[in-house]
């Protein structure tokens, strides 16, 4: 008995474990054992085959293309280390490594293998060799511990071209479990070109160019160590990824230098682990490498995946599935198909040609927003499309990690849309926005599909704002000098995303460097520039035309994290990867920086945690530091002139701006030009987030916590104190202890709205949010197509009066949103979607399930406005006359099925032609359609009373009268228009419908 | 009344047979196609409507006396029509078919190695519109361009000469007048606006014919 209870218990826990476990994707690629540890390869496209050196086993394999099989194998001299194959195929030359120590024999040499012959010889070598690789002129570069050397193939003789004194290759016998990348320690790969080499050994980086003959040291190498112990030039050997950096290398011609463009986010710089390749053909880069293991020293989450990242910042577009940790070198294919990576047991092929007809799993949105309103307290829907990009059908498996959040269906097959409600009464307690992630797993894919984010916001009247959702990590704003934009950073894709000032849309994305951390404009309000935290440049961007510009390069080791301009002065303040963190100077003219010999009288040592803003006026730049120094750069001395540390660690953190009347903010504290705290604010509500300076006064935004409201209050100069502090839609933006501080606040140009970096995106307040509203007044309500008092259930609807909302804003939301801009509309008590926003006018679509007379009432955070009461018929066809041609406004929105063109006089109904007309208020459709859903499109919603449609007199058949898919309150009628319809300019086209009529003129001919 | 109706009835047209005394002949030619515009009164000022210079092929059939001859004829033209008002000018692809019946007096008789001549006659004239409609056309306001047919009677004056190449060739060089009333629904005026009178169709051309 107990044994039978204790095998339940036993298949209890396993089923558990079976349903926690995140499932696994299928991994992309095939892995080919080789029975050793591969340390090098050489891809031999003419005969077809990949020769691999089995390290261990003395053996070069040589793997076929076509069966990916090892077809046969070549016993070499012991630790084949490195491989390389002669630009016309003839020659394969192997390193061996074979560094023992004494006693023990040094065996180092060089095996050429003939491979038309097959005839071999073997070179002794005096020194361990680090790699080999082959340039276009035919001869090997061949590095060993000692020197360089140029070894020519075809007469078996080497020319010594530089020496190497200081570094120390490491010898055998290694420790167990240490391999080929450990104990060599180096690794060399060509340009697609062959014109140039790269190579990566344990303590610096070199460069050879095969036209110049020149050989450059270019880079030391770095902490972490530079881990995978790979190199990969692109086509033509303007870049190299060595290790965890990517390289721009202009090093060959007049620009000069080697900077770091990009580097992988965080790693933990193992040379046995992972591998990349640069692929010029799509501007992409294959890598996996390992990453630090988070907080607590548990290692990343998840089997190992290869990052399909740009080749410009190392953006991280997908993440594939491995089999198995890559470990060493990779070769793609020259037609880019195929790319041959070293894995833990051999060799992966990974298919990446064919990556877009491998099944993967994607999601239509990253991120959701559902918006609960005061007026509103119904389960809120929002739908999601799940896809497969290969169009071959992915299968997929949701969880949710809040019971609130209910997902239909969890499970399926692609393409499928599932539906994402929540029931507000689930979060009725909180009144921030609250974040939950949806897990997206399949069998079948080959990615790693991104989560869903959902935010659930259930705000109340008091408290202001429109958020306006925005997907991804967000980490900087800042309002454009002279024009109606805004900047936002967002560091999780490397881009800046500018936003229109008038309609919140984004209307282009300019790409950064890696990991973006902050913003600003130079002084002569020309250019956009941006600081990197894994990027050694500062990105650079025209206002005028937002093109990118030549960036400006910090020096080696330096990650220009803030950036500001003062009139003087563009300084930065660096994370160095060195002993002490830096404020470099920029030389405009140059594009380069240079570390500043000392701030004043004060040494060049700063906090890696420091933040710079320079006030609007070019006067000064204000450097916060996160232990607690603050410290002033002033144009007109073009020094430092204060340091000082009122705070402890940790204490400055949050807001930091400065202003054109010699004030400061950091924290909350309010600083005079001597940077003495003058005031602390009373946080109103928890940290502070961001402050803006308007002139002598500002804005000020803090929040206890991400999942709470914001709020924010005006400064009151004269006393230094908040005033009328007010609560925001969500909470700002808060820092980390990476990052502390922030600027979330951004007054636009025009001093019309304020947009806030908010926990969904950013948040639009009009300048006057804290004004006392008045409460809306409703003048009228008209149908939205021909603005008559013809009202239907589902119809849409134009209100206009007075006071209808604090801000102007549309929504592309599908299904629309219960409430917009804090406006709120009831029907009898039922809500109605919002599609536009503003003072006087508001449009909305009628719930289907009111009738009859009906009261309307608008919510705003003003008040309430009075009843307005309203007939709803059961059918009121209203044509939409929103056409425009030319000149001609106002047209009739009635489509030519024939042309697809709107019905004009220049382009008539003609008789015998089947014409499409749009119109609203045709009532209630079989299938329903709950008010702000999209119609659906099979079945389609067909309106249940059946409209007549006659022209010049002719009674038209009508095809189909129904709700247009995939649009709200919008309905169609297909007719066709018989060849005997007279012909005429004004010929009357007349719908009825449950007996109401609308009537315009059309131009018909034959 | 369809281009194919037209024809057939042209053929019915055709005299029973010639007789002893007659030839006959048959030919076809080439010419260009101009026409003078006419006006558009529109509600706030005027613009001018009609055809743009094209060209001109046609294909007739005939009987001679000594003096006098008579043929029947089918002239295809395309001319762009247009709508214009000082620099702005709107036009649409265009053609047209006409087929009618002219009685020919020849200064010389039969047989001669010159024989100028002077023609009238009558027939019916059909105008298509035949571009690509767009959402707005220019000045609109006047009148409308439209891809549409309509046959309009047809009035012919004209004269020229024709030269004996050979017993049985002839080379001919004429011009004539095609007078129809305005084709109002291929270029239908806007409402408000008025077009009127007679479209003149001028056709020099020369051809080439057969005589039997």
């Amino acid at each position: 008995m107990r044994d039978a209870i204790r095998r339940r218990r036993w298949i209890a826990a396993a089923f558990l474990w079976a349903a926690l476990a995140p499932a696994r994707g299928a991994p992309f690629g095939r892995v080919v054992p080789i029975g050793g540890h591969a340390a090098d390869l050489a891809l031999d496209e003419r005969r077809g085959v990949l020769y691999v050196a089995n390290f261990g086993a003395n053996r070069i394999e040589v793997i076929s293309l076509a069966t990916l099989a090892v077809q046969s194998s070549m016993n070499v001299a012991p630790q084949p280390a490195s491989l390389a194959l002669s630009p016309d195929g003839r020659y394969l030359l192997v390193a061996h490594f074979g560094n023992f120590a004494a006693p023990d024999s040094r065996t180092n040499a060089l095996t050429l293998i003939d491979l038309q012959s097959r005839g071999r010889q073997t070179f002794a070598l005096g020194a361990p060799p680090l790699g080999v690789a082959f340039a276009i002129h035919g001869q090997a570069l061949v590095v060993t511990a000692e020197g360089f050397w140029l070894f020519d193939p075809v007469s078996g003789a080497a020319r010594q071209i530089a020496t190497i004194t200081d570094l120390a290759a490491r010898t055998l016998p290694a420790p167990p479990a240490n391999f080929s990348p450990n104990i060599v320690a180096a690794s060399l790969a060509a340009s697609g070109d062959g014109n140039r080499i790269y190579g990566l050994t344990e303590t610096f980086e070199f460069g050879y160019d095969a036209t110049s003959g020149r050989l450059a040291i270019l880079n030391y190498v770095s902490d972490p160590p530079q881990g995978p112990r790979v190199v990969s030039v692109n086509r033509d050997g303007s870049r190299y990824l060595a290790g965890w950096v990517l390289h721009g290398a202009a090093i060959w011609d007049r620009a000069g230098g080697v900077w770091n463009l990009a580097q992988f986010p965080e790693p933990e710089g193992l040379l046995d682990v992972g591998s990349h390749a640069i692929d010029s053909m799509r501007g992409l880069v294959y890598a996996q490498y390992a990453r630090k293991p988070s907080e607590g020293g548990n290692p990343p989450p998840g089997p190992p995946a290869l990052d399909v990242m740009d080749a410009d910042n190392l953006a991280v577009l997908e993440r594939l599935r491995l089999r198995e940790r890559l470990a060493g070198k990779s070769v793609l294919s020259s037609d880019g198909s195929m790319m041959y990576a070293i894995s833990e047991s051999g060799i992966t092929a990974l298919p990446v040609g064919e990556l877009e007809r491998a099944p993967r799993l994607k999601a239509s949105a990253e991120q959701v927003l559902l918006e609960g309103r005061f007026c509103d307290r119904r389960v809120m829907a929002r739908e999601v499309t799940l896809y497969d990009p290969s169009g071959s059908g992915a299968d997929f498996s949701l969880s949710v990690s809040d019971p609130g959040i209910e997902v239909t269906p969890r499970t399926g097959v692609t393409p499928a849309t599932v539906l994402v409600r929540v029931d507000p009464n689930a979060f009725q307690n909180r009144r921030g926005t609250t974040s939950v992630q949806i897990t997206l797993s399949s069998t079948r894919a080959v990615n790693e599909p991104r989560p869903i984010r959902v935010l659930v916001n259930l705000a109340e009247p008091d408290q202001r704002g429109t958020i306006v959702s925005v997907p991804g990590k967000l980490v900087d704003i800042l309002p454009d000098p002279f024009r109606e934009r805004f900047f936002v950073l967002r560091q999780n894709t490397n881009e800046v995303l500018v936003f229109d000032g008038q309609s919140y849309q984004q209307v282009a994305s300019l790409k950064t460097g890696n990991t973006p951390t902050q913003m600003a404009v130079t002084f002569d309000r020309r250019y956009l520039l941006v600081g990197h935290d894994n990027s050694q440049l500062v990105s650079v961007f025209d206002l005028e035309t937002l093109a990118a510009e030549t960036p400006v390069r910090t020096p080696p080791g330096h990650y220009p994290r803030s950036v500001a301009a003062s009139g003087k002065a563009i300084l930065t303040a660096n994370r160095v990867a060195g002993p002490k963190h830096t404020i470099d100077r920029v030389d405009w003219a140059t594009r380069t920086a240079v570390e500043l010999p000392s701030l004043g009288v004060w040494e060049n040592t700063i906090d890696e945690r420091t933040v710079l803003v320079a006030a609007p006026n070019g006067a000064s730049i204000l450097a916060a530091e996160a232990d607690g120094n603050v410290m002033l750069y002033n144009a007109n001395v073009d020094s430092f002139t204060v340091s000082r540390r009122d705070a402890e660690e940790g204490e400055l953190r949050g807001a930091y701006a400065a202003s054109s009347y010699d004030r400061f903010i950091v924290g909350n504290r309010w600083m005079n030009s001597s940077l003495v705290t003058e005031a602390v604010f009373a946080a109103a509500a928890g940290s502070s987030s961001g402050f803006a300076f308007v002139d002598e006064s500002g804005f000020l935004l803090t929040a206890p916590s991400a999942s709470d409201p914001g709020v924010i209050a005006r400064v009151d100069p004269a006393g230094a104190a908040l005033v009328r502090a007010t609560r925001t839609a969500e909470a700002p933006l808060l820092g980390d202890e990476t990052f502390p501080f922030t600027r979330t606040v951004a007054p636009l140009y025009g001093r019309r709205v304020i947009i806030c970096l908010t926990t969904s995106g950013f948040t639009v307040l009009p300048w006057n949010y804290d004004a006392s509203v008045a409460p809306p007044k409703i003048t009228s309500v008209v149908n939205a197509a021909d603005f008559t008092p013809a009202l239907a259930p589902g119809g849409l609807v134009t209100i206009f009066g007075e006071a209808l909302s604090p801000v102007n804003l549309a929504t592309r939301q599908m299904p629309l949103p219960a409430a917009l801009g804090g406006s709120c509309l009831t029907v009898n008590g039922v809500p109605m979607p919002v599609l536009f926003v503003s003072e006087r006018q508001i449009n909305a679509q009628l719930p289907y399930n009111v009738d009859g007379n009906v009261t309307l009432i608008l919510r705003t955070p003003g008040g309430v406005s009075d009843n307005y009461n309203l007939t709803l018929q059961p059918a009121a066809p209203s044509v939409f006359r929103s056409g425009a041609a030319g000149p001609l406004t106002g047209l009739p929105a009635i489509v030519r099925a024939d042309n697809n063109l709107l019905v004009t006089p220049a382009n008539p109904v003609r008789a015998g032609e089947d014409i499409v007309i749009y119109l609203t208020g045709m009532g209630r459709t079989l299938p329903a359609v709950e008010a702000g859903m999209p119609a659906p499109a099979e079945p389609p919603a067909a309106a249940v009373i059946a409209p007549e449609v006659s022209l010049g007199g002719v009674g038209l058949p009508v095809r189909y009268a129904g709700l247009t898919p995939g649009l709200a309150g919008v309905y169609q009628i297909n007719a066709h228009v018989p060849w005997w319809t007279p012909e005429g300019s004004g010929q009357a086209l007349t719908i009825r419908q449950g007996g109401w009529t609308t009537t315009l003129q059309v131009r018909v001919v034959k | 009344m369809s281009t194919a109706r037209i024809l057939i009835a042209g053929l019915l047209l055709w005299p029973a047979g010639t007789g002893s005394g007659q030839t006959a002949e048959f030919g076809f030619g080439f010419g260009g196609s101009f026409s003078a515009a006419n006006t558009v009164q529109g509600p706030f000022g005027q613009a001018s409507a009609g055809f743009d210079h094209g060209f001109s092929a046609g294909v007739w059939g005939g009987h001679n006396h000594r003096y006098l001859g008579g043929e029947i004829r089918y002239l295809y033209e395309q001319d762009r029509l247009r709508v214009a008002s000082g620099a702005t000018k709107a036009a649409f692809q265009g053609r047209s078919h006409a087929v009618h019946y002219s009685l020919l007096i020849h200064t010389k008789p039969a047989g001669s190695k010159t024989r100028p001549f002077v023609a009238a006659g009558a027939g019916v004239k059909g105008y298509q519109g035949a571009g690509t409609e767009v959402l707005y056309q220019p000045l609109q306001e006047y009148a409308l361009l439209t891809r549409t047919k309509q046959w309009k009677g047809l009035l012919v004056f004209g004269g020229g000469v024709k030269f004996a190449l050979s017993r049985r060739l002839q080379l001919r060089a004429e011009v004539c007048d095609y007078l129809t009333p305005f084709p109002e629904k291929v270029i239908a005026p806007a409402p408000g606006a008025a077009i009127g009178g007679w479209v003149h169709n001028v056709v020099p051309g020369f051809g080439l014919a057969l005589t039997f």
